[in-house]
């Protein structure tokens, strides 16, 4: 799938599409992308479930991410919700609250 | 009015209502009230009302700022290449190519496009997809 959504807007709905980019908006709903996911913004909200190949977070998101690749948090990010992601990448400032857990192969001997 | 004959398109003016099907070769401007489908191979503009469905090449619904103050509104399904809209969707959109959805706009309905822009202030209650 390709095709690219940008928004700056309020949306209530799931959304589907390659790569997200979330500006100044609100959604509220479940987005689901074969690419990135990224919001831009302190001021980008996001409620809903999140399923992406990797995903730049510097706003404020209520609900699950799931991503395969890597994740990565701003200093002004707020994250209430659990995520699973290959890779992770927190900056200092952030806020999570929930779960984390990292998918990539360990072997423990 | 000769102006438009020679530029080949249909202008449906304000207090000037239809009832039927419209099917045009080139540009249909309305103003009017349209109640039935639109079926048009060039650009829709719409200043006033369809309900129905409209296919077309390229939509453009007017936002209130660009239009005297009266935003163009569509009660019905739209199947286009491009869209751009200021005004007021009530529907489901299928578009092959890009979509516009600008500052004053209202969507109401699923959205399938090819890229999807949304700018502050927009307003959308549905499910979007990205198609292609």
């Amino acid at each position: 799938m390709t095709g690219s959504v940008i928004s700056s807007g309020k949306v209530v709905g799931k959304m589907t599409a390659a790569n997200v980019t979330l500006l100044e908006a609100k959604h509220q709903g479940d987005i689901s992308c074969s690419g990135e996911l990224s919001l831009e913004y302190e001021s980008s909200v996001l409620i809903g479930n999140v399923t992406a190949d990797s995903c730049v977070i510097k706003g404020k998101v209520k609900g699950n991410i799931e991503v395969t690749e890597k994740c990565s948090l701003g200093e002004h990010a707020v994250v209430l919700g659990d995520i699973q992601a290959g890779s992770i990448e927190i900056e200092a400032g952030a806020v999570l609250k929930g779960q984390l857990v990292i998918t990539k192969d360990a072997v423990i001997e | 009015m000769m102006d438009f004959i020679e530029a080949k398109k249909t202008v449906i003016q304000k207090k000037c209502k239809i009832f039927g099907e419209i099917i045009s070769n080139d540009d249909v401007i309305l103003y009017g009230e349209v109640k039935g489908d639109i079926n048009c191979e060039n650009d829709v503009i719409v200043g006033g009302v369809i309900v129905g469905n409209v296919e077309a090449n390229e939509l453009h619904v007017y936002g209130s700022k660009e239009n005297f103050g009266k935003e163009g509104s569509v009660f019905g399904d739209v199947h286009i290449n491009s869209c751009v809209t200021n005004g007021k969707i009530k529907g489901d959109c299928f578009i092959k190519e890009d979509m516009l959805v600008g500052h004053d706009a209202t969507v109401i309905g699923e959205i399938n496009a090819g890229n999807i822009d949304i700018k502050k202030g927009a307003i959308i209650r549905g499910n979007i997809n990205t198609n292609r």
